[in-house]
Protein backbone atom coordinates (compact mmCIF):
# COMPACT_ATOMS: atom_id res chain seq x y z
CA UNK A 1 0.00 0.00 0.00
CA UNK A 2 0.90 3.55 -0.72
CA UNK A 3 0.59 6.65 1.62
CA UNK A 4 0.45 9.90 -0.01
CA UNK A 5 -1.39 13.64 0.47
CA UNK A 6 -3.83 14.65 -2.45
CA UNK A 7 -6.76 17.58 -3.00
CA UNK A 8 -9.46 15.18 -4.12
CA UNK A 9 -11.75 16.45 -1.64
CA UNK A 10 -10.34 20.22 -1.92
CA UNK A 11 -8.28 20.38 0.86
CA UNK A 12 -5.06 18.22 1.88
CA UNK A 13 -5.91 14.81 3.01
CA UNK A 14 -4.00 11.62 3.71
CA UNK A 15 -4.97 8.69 1.41
CA UNK A 16 -4.19 5.06 1.61
CA UNK A 17 -4.14 3.01 -2.29
CA UNK A 18 -3.00 0.07 -2.67
CA UNK A 19 0.14 -0.52 -5.21
CA UNK A 20 -2.15 -1.59 -8.27
CA UNK A 21 -4.10 1.76 -7.50
CA UNK A 22 -7.83 0.43 -6.40
CA UNK A 23 -9.55 0.82 -2.81
CA UNK A 24 -8.04 4.45 -2.82
CA UNK A 25 -9.49 5.75 0.71
CA UNK A 26 -9.12 8.56 3.01
CA UNK A 27 -7.77 8.52 6.50
CA UNK A 28 -6.98 11.78 7.61
CA UNK A 29 -10.95 13.38 7.01
CA UNK A 30 -10.61 16.94 7.92
CA UNK A 31 -11.23 20.18 6.38
CA UNK A 32 -7.58 21.44 7.75
CA UNK A 33 -4.38 20.80 5.90
CA UNK A 34 -3.53 16.92 6.25
CA UNK A 35 0.34 16.22 4.74
CA UNK A 36 3.38 14.47 4.56
CA UNK A 37 2.47 10.81 5.68
CA UNK A 38 5.35 8.43 6.90
CA UNK A 39 4.32 4.48 7.19
CA UNK A 40 6.17 2.96 10.46
CA UNK A 41 8.77 0.02 9.40
CA UNK A 42 5.93 -2.12 10.96
CA UNK A 43 3.06 -1.14 8.94
CA UNK A 44 0.48 -0.64 11.43
CA UNK A 45 0.61 3.46 12.07
CA UNK A 46 1.04 6.29 9.99
CA UNK A 47 2.35 9.33 11.36
CA UNK A 48 1.61 12.57 9.35
CA UNK A 49 1.18 16.47 10.17
CA UNK A 50 -1.72 18.34 10.56
CA UNK A 51 -3.01 21.90 11.02
CA UNK A 52 -6.48 20.54 12.67
CA UNK A 53 -5.98 22.32 15.87
CA UNK A 54 -4.81 25.50 14.83
CA UNK A 55 -0.95 24.51 13.91
CA UNK A 56 0.96 21.91 12.76
CA UNK A 57 1.19 19.01 14.98
CA UNK A 58 2.05 15.43 14.53
CA UNK A 59 -0.43 12.78 14.39
CA UNK A 60 -0.81 8.95 14.60
CA UNK A 61 -3.43 6.95 12.75
CA UNK A 62 -3.68 3.27 11.68
CA UNK A 63 -3.75 2.51 7.73
CA UNK A 64 -7.72 2.53 8.09
CA UNK A 65 -8.18 5.81 9.82
CA UNK A 66 -8.41 4.49 13.25
CA UNK A 67 -6.73 5.14 16.77
CA UNK A 68 -5.81 8.77 15.72
CA UNK A 69 -3.21 9.86 18.45
CA UNK A 70 -1.84 13.25 18.59
CA UNK A 71 1.78 13.19 19.49
CA UNK A 72 2.60 16.59 19.62
CA UNK A 73 0.82 19.21 21.23
CA UNK A 74 2.59 22.94 21.16
CA UNK A 75 1.73 26.29 19.83
CA UNK A 76 4.92 26.13 16.97
CA UNK A 77 4.99 24.03 14.13
CA UNK A 78 6.17 20.33 14.61
CA UNK A 79 6.57 18.62 11.28
CA UNK A 80 8.73 16.29 9.48
CA UNK A 81 8.01 12.94 11.11
CA UNK A 82 10.34 9.96 11.02
CA UNK A 83 10.14 6.62 12.84
CA UNK A 84 12.53 4.91 14.40
CA UNK A 85 13.27 1.38 12.98
CA UNK A 86 11.22 -0.29 16.09
CA UNK A 87 8.02 1.85 15.30
CA UNK A 88 8.40 3.04 18.43
CA UNK A 89 9.83 6.68 18.70
CA UNK A 90 9.13 9.36 16.39
CA UNK A 91 12.09 12.08 15.60
CA UNK A 92 10.52 15.13 14.04
CA UNK A 93 11.34 19.00 13.29
CA UNK A 94 9.95 22.03 16.13
CA UNK A 95 10.89 25.58 16.24
CA UNK A 96 9.42 25.43 19.79
CA UNK A 97 11.96 26.49 21.46
CA UNK A 98 13.04 29.59 18.84
CA UNK A 99 14.39 27.67 16.31
CA UNK A 100 14.14 24.79 14.33
CA UNK A 101 15.60 21.65 16.20
CA UNK A 102 15.17 17.84 15.73
CA UNK A 103 13.10 16.02 18.82
CA UNK A 104 12.25 12.65 19.86
CA UNK A 105 9.06 11.41 20.95
CA UNK A 106 7.65 7.74 21.92
CA UNK A 107 4.93 7.29 19.38
CA UNK A 108 1.94 7.70 21.84
CA UNK A 109 3.42 11.27 22.70
CA UNK A 110 4.88 11.12 25.73
CA UNK A 111 8.77 11.69 27.10
CA UNK A 112 9.44 14.10 24.09
CA UNK A 113 13.26 15.17 24.43
CA UNK A 114 15.05 17.69 21.94
CA UNK A 115 18.19 16.06 20.13
CA UNK A 116 19.62 18.91 19.28
CA UNK A 117 20.23 22.47 20.97
CA UNK A 118 21.86 24.69 18.27
CA UNK A 119 20.69 28.47 16.94
CA UNK A 120 21.25 27.24 13.23
CA UNK A 121 17.98 25.22 11.97
CA UNK A 122 17.71 22.00 12.01
CA UNK A 123 15.62 19.86 10.19
CA UNK A 124 15.17 17.13 7.77
CA UNK A 125 16.15 14.05 10.15
CA UNK A 126 16.58 10.05 8.73
CA UNK A 127 16.62 7.47 11.30
CA UNK A 128 19.21 4.91 11.18
CA UNK A 129 19.36 2.16 14.40
CA UNK A 130 21.92 -0.66 14.96
CA UNK A 131 23.02 -3.07 17.25
CA UNK A 132 27.01 -2.34 16.92
CA UNK A 133 29.72 -5.19 18.81
CA UNK A 134 32.46 -2.73 19.28
CA UNK A 135 33.73 -0.63 22.75
CA UNK A 136 31.66 2.44 23.26
CA UNK A 137 33.41 4.92 25.12
CA UNK A 138 31.58 7.26 27.37
CA UNK B 1 81.14 29.38 57.11
CA UNK B 2 79.72 30.06 53.76
CA UNK B 3 80.93 26.53 52.40
CA UNK B 4 79.51 25.02 54.78
CA UNK B 5 76.16 26.59 54.79
CA UNK B 6 76.11 25.68 51.01
CA UNK B 7 77.03 21.88 51.79
CA UNK B 8 74.19 21.83 54.23
CA UNK B 9 71.54 23.12 51.54
CA UNK B 10 73.11 20.88 49.09
CA UNK B 11 72.30 17.93 51.33
CA UNK B 12 69.23 19.22 52.48
CA UNK B 13 67.87 18.96 48.88
CA UNK B 14 68.89 16.08 48.19
CA UNK B 15 67.64 13.95 50.83
CA UNK B 16 64.07 15.63 50.16
CA UNK B 17 64.58 14.17 46.86
CA UNK B 18 65.38 10.23 48.38
CA UNK B 19 62.31 10.81 50.35
CA UNK B 20 59.79 12.13 47.53
CA UNK B 21 61.04 9.26 45.16
CA UNK B 22 60.37 6.90 48.25
CA UNK B 23 56.82 8.03 48.58
CA UNK B 24 56.13 7.54 44.52
CA UNK B 25 57.27 4.26 44.67
CA UNK B 26 55.29 3.21 47.97
CA UNK B 27 51.15 3.86 47.11
CA UNK B 28 50.31 3.76 51.23
CA UNK B 29 52.76 4.26 53.14
CA UNK B 30 53.00 2.05 56.51
CA UNK B 31 55.46 0.34 58.55
CA UNK B 32 54.27 -2.78 56.78
CA UNK B 33 54.11 -2.66 53.08
CA UNK B 34 54.79 -5.77 51.97
CA UNK B 35 51.16 -7.18 51.17
CA UNK B 36 49.83 -7.38 47.79
CA UNK B 37 46.36 -7.31 46.06
CA UNK B 38 45.49 -9.33 43.11
CA UNK B 39 42.34 -8.01 41.25
CA UNK B 40 41.10 -10.51 38.74
CA UNK B 41 39.18 -10.01 36.15
CA UNK B 42 36.40 -12.07 33.93
CA UNK B 43 34.46 -10.47 30.98
CA UNK B 44 31.56 -11.23 29.96
CA UNK B 45 29.52 -10.49 26.84
CA UNK B 46 29.97 -10.37 23.67
CA UNK B 47 31.66 -6.71 23.84
CA UNK B 48 34.27 -6.52 26.02
CA UNK B 49 36.22 -4.17 28.05
CA UNK B 50 39.82 -4.88 28.09
CA UNK B 51 41.12 -1.42 29.68
CA UNK B 52 40.20 -0.55 32.91
CA UNK B 53 41.68 1.39 35.84
CA UNK B 54 41.50 0.14 39.37
CA UNK B 55 41.19 2.73 41.85
CA UNK B 56 41.76 2.07 45.51
CA UNK B 57 40.37 4.20 48.34
CA UNK B 58 39.60 6.45 45.43
CA UNK B 59 43.47 7.81 45.61
CA UNK B 60 45.27 5.01 43.69
CA UNK B 61 45.03 4.10 40.79
CA UNK B 62 46.42 1.42 38.20
CA UNK B 63 45.41 0.30 34.81
CA UNK B 64 44.76 -3.40 33.71
CA UNK B 65 46.60 -2.43 30.37
CA UNK B 66 44.35 -4.78 28.42
CA UNK B 67 45.44 -8.41 31.53
CA UNK B 68 43.29 -9.85 32.86
CA UNK B 69 44.41 -8.81 36.20
CA UNK B 70 45.97 -6.27 38.16
CA UNK B 71 48.84 -6.67 40.86
CA UNK B 72 49.36 -4.03 43.65
CA UNK B 73 52.07 -4.61 45.81
CA UNK B 74 53.51 -2.71 49.00
CA UNK B 75 49.91 -2.30 50.25
CA UNK B 76 49.86 -1.62 54.16
CA UNK B 77 47.23 -3.65 56.28
CA UNK B 78 43.57 -2.35 56.10
CA UNK B 79 40.69 -2.48 54.71
CA UNK B 80 40.52 -0.85 50.69
CA UNK B 81 37.64 0.20 48.89
CA UNK B 82 37.97 -1.17 45.04
CA UNK B 83 36.16 0.89 42.02
CA UNK B 84 36.98 1.16 38.49
CA UNK B 85 37.11 4.02 35.86
CA UNK B 86 37.36 3.81 32.01
CA UNK B 87 34.33 1.20 32.22
CA UNK B 88 32.99 1.50 28.77
CA UNK B 89 29.77 2.58 28.14
CA UNK B 90 28.11 -0.91 27.31
CA UNK B 91 29.61 -2.53 30.48
CA UNK B 92 29.16 -2.44 34.49
CA UNK B 93 31.20 -3.92 37.36
CA UNK B 94 29.00 -7.19 38.36
CA UNK B 95 27.42 -6.35 41.60
CA UNK B 96 27.92 -2.81 41.84
CA UNK B 97 31.07 -0.26 41.00
CA UNK B 98 32.65 -0.23 44.53
CA UNK B 99 33.82 -3.35 46.85
CA UNK B 100 35.86 -3.56 50.05
CA UNK B 101 38.57 -5.65 50.92
CA UNK B 102 40.59 -6.33 53.72
CA UNK B 103 44.44 -7.28 53.52
CA UNK B 104 46.07 -8.37 56.40
CA UNK B 105 49.37 -9.83 57.68
CA UNK B 106 51.87 -11.66 54.96
CA UNK B 107 48.34 -12.07 52.94
CA UNK B 108 48.37 -12.51 49.04
CA UNK B 109 45.03 -11.39 48.83
CA UNK B 110 43.22 -12.19 45.64
CA UNK B 111 39.62 -10.84 44.19
CA UNK B 112 37.73 -11.44 41.45
CA UNK B 113 35.62 -8.66 39.35
CA UNK B 114 33.02 -9.89 36.62
CA UNK B 115 32.71 -6.88 33.95
CA UNK B 116 29.56 -7.47 32.05
CA UNK B 117 29.50 -6.14 28.42
CA UNK B 118 26.83 -5.96 25.94
CA UNK B 119 26.31 -4.43 22.37
CA UNK B 120 26.03 -1.39 22.21
CA UNK B 121 22.38 -0.14 20.11
CA UNK B 122 22.64 2.84 18.31
CA UNK B 123 20.58 5.31 16.64
CA UNK B 124 21.93 7.52 14.54
CA UNK B 125 19.81 10.20 13.07
CA UNK B 126 21.54 12.13 10.08
CA UNK B 127 19.67 15.71 9.64
CA UNK B 128 20.53 19.23 7.58
CA UNK B 129 21.84 22.31 9.23
CA UNK B 130 21.83 25.21 7.65
CA UNK B 131 24.82 27.57 9.19
CA UNK B 132 25.04 30.90 6.88
CA UNK B 133 23.23 29.95 4.53
CA UNK B 134 24.66 26.54 3.51
CA UNK B 135 23.07 22.74 4.47
CA UNK B 136 25.35 20.80 6.29
CA UNK B 137 25.11 17.58 6.89
CA UNK B 138 24.97 15.94 10.61
CA UNK B 139 24.52 12.73 12.25
CA UNK B 140 23.79 12.54 15.85
CA UNK B 141 24.74 9.26 17.79
CA UNK B 142 22.60 8.28 20.64
CA UNK B 143 23.65 5.33 22.90
CA UNK B 144 21.25 2.65 24.84
CA UNK B 145 18.57 5.28 24.36
CA UNK B 146 20.23 7.93 25.76
CA UNK B 147 18.02 10.81 25.00
CA UNK B 148 18.03 13.91 26.89
CA UNK B 149 15.17 14.67 28.72
CA UNK B 150 12.88 17.61 28.25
Amino acid sequence: MVAFTGKAEGNNEIYIINADGSNKRNISMHPANDTDPVWSPDNSRIAFVSSRDGNKEIYIVDPEGNGMIRVTANPATDNRPVWNPFSSLIAFVSDRNGNKDIFVSNRDGSQQAQLTLNPEFDSKPVWHSQWRYHCVYK
Amino acid sequence: MKHLILLFAISFLFSAFISCSDNASNPVSSTEEKESLTVDFARNGPDQDFYLTLVLNDTLRFSSSGSNNIIVNNLADGTYQLSFEDVRANCSVEGGNLSEIEISNDEVATTSIAIDCKAAFIDEILFVRTENGQHNLYVMVLINNSYPAI
